[in-house]
């Protein structure tokens, strides 16, 4: 099993040319300089600082590194869930073996990791560091590390058997995959959003320890020095019990959470208390056990008896069928529908493509980026205390938020075919002038560009409230922006496209020109909307002229520009529908590889 | 070129590197036939479709599809409005249902609405898709898959119709549906181009046959000049240089089982 597992490793390396080998073995070795280098460092470290360490201190080691691992170890576990060649059960079972055999032999391998091969050994550092400083009844710490690991381990192993699974239908593997994807990244962020929505208390509490530290320093003594001093205790008493409180609700967290039982442990075994660490140990091995026992239960229905396909699927076709009945009920089909004053085509291009991209998990995990960078947004304006000093920047904040919204869904914008994969032929194939599939498909992401830059504006206008004038000015603005990135988007798609995943939202090793174009076109999508600012410009040089006076100028002047737009956009959609004509081939074959 | 060709290459060559796929092949289709294009795996028989159908600029050579040349961009789009494509690996949209599939085909191929819902009507139960009207191709099975392909390719009623491999992974029931409907499209004077392992089929279905081997068409005949020689089989296996008469020997097979 090792030896397959290995295998498949080398061959997805070899496959990808000499440099990535050698890249692999140059990687290979500087990990083992690294795990090497994580044990030592933590014993060093460890040694020196542990014997002046606070108990929460050493909670606090402990829980760095569990977590640490935790985030790595899930990274690992949705890289391998996104590949189709990992190793699964169903690929050994026709082989002379038991199934119990494979499930131990399958769940042992799959120790071999890199978070493994590097925490372990960064965690064993420290175990030894707390021996030679504590002394040897902190030997009880190597059972707790190696119980936290079976636990993880375990757990995973149940996890991934009953996603592998689910994973049988592609349409349920796909949204498993985006979903995790999506966890991690909120996972990822939650730490800034937790700073962002604190750091106003936490700075007013350190504002006014400062200030009454001052206080103290410069009062005279006598009764003021005395009343400052009682100030400055009162307050950092009560700082001590926040922090006591704190400590506390944290402490207890890692108690009932199973994964904190490392931390609690090792904390526990600091202060002498035997039972707990024990205790904690004993909880890993149980909890490990019963995981284990129920996943291999579940194999075996799953797998000997083909539970799962039954009931459930029979459940779901009936629900299907009062859906479809109802669809027929209504009006007519989404994908029949028309766009007035366009072709036929255009419209089937848009909207095949809008129900195609409102279907595929892609797209929803592709609107994860705009949701997290208007929170963020959102909570700087919410914090922030002069918004009044921000209103005339409001043509420039609109415009930037609605092409920083636009950028966050390149991939469907600047990458126009990569969602489609063999789909692609079907345009190749299709007798309709490429001009129309490039509108069709530019008409079909107008609701994710162009929807988060009227999203924005309004969200804006909340916080900032301006007149009619600029409010609908940006809208042109918006618009305007949406054509033009569309411009380079088509030719980014065209020049340099890239195949995404079947699972997941990444793109397959594009080439290092694809990597270089697409790279220079985010640097010079805001060059070609710079001209959208003229309106602004202008406005404010004719501020002031009794001519001017109550004119809408910035309203009248971005529809003009608008105006402008549409008829470059007409102009370069023609050249584009050429060129796209003659590298379709080329496209194809890029989408399509292997 | 000439017209009384459905589709007419001179020296269609195609490399990958410095791997030749096909080699200086000139096919001569004639208008109305059923033509069976056979070769063993690798041979180059997809490649070559690939190539008359536009998925796949040729290296050299010129080629001419119901009198068009895929080459000049005017020609490619008249040539592929004539024509219904059943590629290799299929040209399907993961996320779409089938007949929501066919709806986009047909409105491509400029046909009005009430005919596309018609004649979707009449191939999802001919093929046996209707059950799974609700399933989106990413959840078919690779026999549903080509069998909408094949729904897709049939939707514009074309004059000349490229079929890859249209029977693998199709069970009998459905083969036997397609076998008929693809001889009845031959009966009224279209034309079919077809590629297939299963030598049967083309022996029964095909009126002509052209056979591929290592790039090379190294036989292009009606079906009836092969009828002196023996079966299709022998034929096939003669010019793709197979050494028919050997038998197949593995040293340890036979040897004390039981």
């Amino acid at each position: 099993m090792m030896w397959v597992r290995w295998r498949i490793l080398a061959n997805r390396m070899s496959r990808r040319g000499k440099i990535n080998s050698v890249l692999f073995a140059v990687l290979l070795l500087l990990g083992a300089v690294l795990f090497v280098g994580a044990f030592f460092a933590t014993f060093l470290v460890g040694s020196e600082i542990l014997p002046d360490a606070e108990p929460m201190e050493v909670w606090g080691a402990w829980l760095g590194l569990g977590v640490g691992f935790l985030l790595f170890w899930m990274i690992g576990l949705m890289t391998e869930l996104s590949r189709s060649d990992s190793l699964s059960i169903k690929n050994l079972l026709h082989l002379p073996v038991s199934l119990g055999w494979v499930f131990i032999n399958n769940y042992l391998s799959s120790f071999v990791s890199l978070s493994i091969a590097f925490f372990l050994p960064a965690m064993l550092g420290l175990a030894l560091a707390m021996i030679k400083v504590f002394g040897m009844y902190m030997l009880l710490c190597f059972p707790l590390i190696f119980g936290f690991f079976i636990l993880v381990t375990a757990l995973t192993y149940h996890l991934r058997g009953w996603l592998a699974r689910l994973m049988e239908d592609k349409r349920k593997a796909k949204s498993i995959v985006m979903g995790i994807s999506f966890g991690l990244v909120l996972l990822v962020q939650a730490p800034n959003f937790i700073n962002m929505a604190t750091s106003g208390s936490q700075l007013d509490g350190r504002v006014k320890k400062f200030e009454l530290q001052s206080k103290v320093k410069s009062a005279t003594p006598g009764p003021r020095l005395e009343q400052a001093q009682a100030e400055l205790d009162a307050f950092l008493a009560v700082e001590e019990i926040e922090e006591m409180k704190s400590d506390r609700v944290m402490v207890l967290a890692s108690q009932v959470i199973p994964f904190g039982w490392l931390p609690y442990g090792m904390f526990a075994l600091h202060g002498k208390r035997f039972l707990a660490a024990s205790l904690s140990i004993m909880g890993f091995f149980l909890l490990a056990g019963l995981s284990l026992k129920r996943s291999y239960r579940t194999t075996l229905r799953g797998i000997v008896e083909g539970e799962g396909h039954g009931a459930g699927a029979k459940k779901k076709k009936g629900s299907l069928e009062l859906k479809k009945s109802k669809k027929k009920a209504g009006g007519m089909p989404f994908v029949e529908r028309r766009i007035p004053w366009t072709s036929d085509a255009v419209s089937a291009v848009t909207f095949s493509n809008l129900r195609s991209l409102v279907r595929a998990p892609e797209s929803k995990m592709m609107m994860l980026g705009p949701i997290i960078m208007f929170g963020f947004m959102a909570m700087g304006l919410v914090k922030s205390d002069n918004l009044e000093n921000y209103r005339i920047w409001m043509p420039i904040m609109s415009l930037g938020a609605a092409s920083m919204g636009m950028m966050s869904v390149s991939q469907v914008i600047q990458n126009l075919f990569g969602l489609d994969r063999a789909g692609f032929r079907a345009y190749v194939l299709s007798p309709v002038p490429r001009k129309q599939i490039l509108i069709g498909k530019n008409l079909a992401s107008a609701p994710f560009g162009m929807g988060i830059g009227f999203i924005a504006l309004c969200g804006l206008q909340f916080f900032i409230p301006v007149d009619a004038n600029h409010f609908f000015g940006g809208f042109f603005q918006v618009i305007s922006a949406f054509l033009l990135f569309c411009l380079v988007g088509n030719s980014m798609s065209i020049y340099a496209p890239v195949r995404m995943r079947e699972m997941g939202n990444k793109g397959v090793r594009p080439k290092f020109s694809t990597f270089v174009l697409q790279f220079l076109a985010i640097i010079f999508y805001p060059l070609a909307l710079s001209p959208l600012l003229l309106p602004w410009g202008v406005e404010y040089m004719l501020n002031g002229e009794a001519w001017a006076e109550g004119l809408p100028i910035y309203l009248l002047l971005q529809a003009v520009m608008l105006g402008l737009v549409v008829l470059t956009y007409r102009w370069f959609l023609g050249q584009q529908g050429e060129i796209l004509q003659s590298r379709e081939q080329q496209i194809l074959d890029v989408l399509t590889r292997d | 070129m000439s017209m009384e060709f459905a589709i007419q290459t001179t020296a269609l060559t195609r490399n990958f590197g410095d791997f030749c796929a096909v080699q200086q092949v000139e096919l001569q289709v004639e208008l109305g036939t059923f033509y069976g294009f056979l070769g063993p795996n690798g041979a180059g028989k997809s490649t070559t479709i690939k190539m008359l159908t536009g998925l796949l600029a040729p290296s050299s050579g010129e080629i001419s599809v119901l009198g068009q040349n895929p080459a000049v961009h005017e020609e490619a789009l008249k040539m592929k409005s004539q024509i219904g494509v059943m590629p290799e690996d299929l040209a399907l949209f993961d996320n779409l249902k089938a007949a929501e599939y066919l709806t986009f085909i047909g409105r491509m191929h400029g046909m009005e609405q009430k005919v596309i819902r018609d004649r979707t009507e009449e191939l999802l139960p001919l093929l046996d898709l209707e059950k799974d009207a609700d399933k989106l191709a990413i959840e078919y099975s690779h026999g549903m898959k080509k069998k909408l392909a094949l729904a897709a390719a049939l939707l514009p009623d074309p004059d000349l119709l490229f079929l890859d491999e249209p029977f693998e992974g199709v069970d009998a029931v459905a083969s036997r549906t397609i076998r008929k409907l693809l001889a009845k499209f031959v009966e009224r004077g279209s034309t079919v181009f077809l590629t297939s392992h299963v030598l049967e089929i083309v022996e029964r279905l095909c009126t002509h046959v052209g056979i591929i081997s290592d790039g090379v068409l190294v036989e292009q005949t009606k079906m009836e000049n092969l009828g002196s020689g023996g079966s299709l089989e022998q034929r096939f296996l003669e010019v793709v240089g197979s050494k028919v008469d050997t038998d197949p020997q593995i040293s340890w097979l036979g040897e004390g089982v039981l």
